[in-house]
């Protein structure tokens, strides 16, 4: 229950915030997930380009 | 949202180049086990010519050593190897650069980066190994060809028709295709690869079992190379494994020569063609004249112990293949025939005498070869 009261906390004291600070809290949130997303895809088209199992090298 | 994700891409794209192209592997000798795909690290072509940048000025002349394990120098420990060796006899003229790969083949790796760099690094030779009767594939063996397929959709390959048909034929939406092409635009393989190398790796993986090691960024890992003088002698020509050695040594040249007629062995002529066919095909006509191919024998533990027809048959097989490379406009040259036992770790790699030997026979056709393109005084 607390994190529910603790994000509760947040949303009201989001609320009670001039609406310019909300803006701006709001389009850094935004941007910040935007980046968090590209971050995430490149690091996954990363990954997919590498085999599931690495070369196995074996000399005779 | 979406100006984060684009600026966001935008800068890692272009990190991931700026990073690749000034370099970032310090010291670089070779590639070892531990930033190699042998444990899920594939370097990138935009990164090789970094690593070249790293160690080669362009007015020197730059020799890119190719091939596969036995070029890399498997057996010889850092400081020993055979690249080194050749550094040293080169002298300051020359930049020699080890961009070979276990089981790599003569078309991938180093020779895709030493095409890429053919105008930053005009006066360049190119050094691979080929096998003396095998086929070469213009796009190399499919575990390396993601270098190929790098430079290919990033437009840095000369046009080639023998090697671009099988590019077009290519599968569109085949992984490796789909993330070089990618690759192309963001730059996720340079900066993820430079993040694995700084930072830290970011998965585990076969080679490196323990969690511990597993995250480590990888530029921070030593080459931990073998050194074949640290195993007795019948360790590495250990008997279990003798019969198979000597059959494949004895099957060498059996390709090339399949037959004997009233004792004189009878040349394929088939074959043969089909080999110098591959060799043409396979480089660039432009490349030619700057490649130097080294086709190596067996250990001479094991070509010894041939029958003296098959021995001889060797030698007409190597120096058939040697003058046929020639032919095509490669500069070409055998190794490995005269040389002490003790001077090979197993069938085809070379201890640290082994390699120094090859330096010493590889410098003269190097430099021979550089005079000869004009990049020094004959």
């Amino acid at each position: 229950m607390k994190p529910t009261t603790s994000a509760a906390g947040l949303r009201s004291k989001f609320a009670s915030l001039p609406p310019g600070a909300q803006r701006i809290i709001q389009h850094i949130g935004s941007l910040l997930i935007g980046v968090s997303a590209a971050f995430v895809l490149h690091y996954v088209l990363y990954r997919i380009g590498l085999p599931l199992k690495p070369f196995i090298y074996v000399a005779f | 949202m979406i100006i984060g994700f684009g600026s966001a891409l935008l800068l890692l794209a272009w990190s991931g180049r700026r990073l690749a192209h000034d370099g970032f592997h310090e010291k670089f000798v070779r590639f070892h086990p531990l930033i190699a795909p042998d444990s899920n690290y594939r370097p990138t072509v935009a990164e090789m010519q970094g690593v070249v940048r790293e160690i080669a000025r362009p007015d020197q002349i730059l020799v890119v050593i190719a091939g596969n394990s036995i070029l890399l120098g498997v057996g010889q420990p850092v400081g020993s190897i055979w690249s080194q060796r050749l550094q040293e006899l080169l002298g300051p003229d020359y930049a020699v650069v080890n961009l070979a790969f276990r089981g790599s083949s003569p078309t991938t790796g180093g020779t895709i980066v030493a095409e890429t760099l053919r105008e930053e690094y005009p006066k360049q030779i190119l050094i691979a190994n080929v096998g003396a009767t095998e086929a070469i594939d213009p796009l190399g063996t499919g575990d390396y060809r993601f270098i190929v397929y790098d430079a290919h959709f990033k437009g840095l390959l000369l046009p080639w028709p023998p090697r671009d048909t099988l590019l077009e034929a290519l599968p569109p939406l085949s992984e490796q295709v789909l993330n070089a092409r990618i690759d192309r635009w963001i730059y996720q393989n340079s900066f993820w690869n430079w993040w694995s190398t700084q930072i830290g790796f970011t998965f585990p993986t076969p080679m490196l079992p323990d969690l511990a090691d597993a995250f480590n960024a990888r530029g921070s890992l030593p080459d931990r190379e073998n050194d074949y003088d640290d195993f007795p002698f019948r360790t590495r020509f250990a008997p279990e494994f003798e019969a198979r050695n000597m059959e494949i040594a004895a099957a060498r040249s059996s390709d090339f020569y399949p037959k004997q007629v009233d004792g004189e062995w009878q040349l394929d002529h088939q074959t043969y063609e089909n080999f110098l066919a591959s060799a043409r095909n396979a480089f660039p006509d432009s490349l030619k004249s700057r490649t130097l191919l080294l086709t190596g024998r067996d250990a001479p533990y094991y070509t010894r112990q041939l029958a003296p027809e098959i021995q001889a048959r060797d030698d007409l097989a190597f120096a058939r293949s040697v003058a046929g490379l020639e032919s095509l406009g490669f500069a070409a040259m055998q190794y490995g025939k005269d040389y002490d036992a003790s001077q090979y770790g197993d069938r085809t790699h070379l201890t640290k005498s082994g390699g120094a030997r090859l330096a010493a026979d590889v410098a003269p056709h190097v430099r021979e070869l550089a005079a000869k393109l004009g990049y020094i005084e004959p």
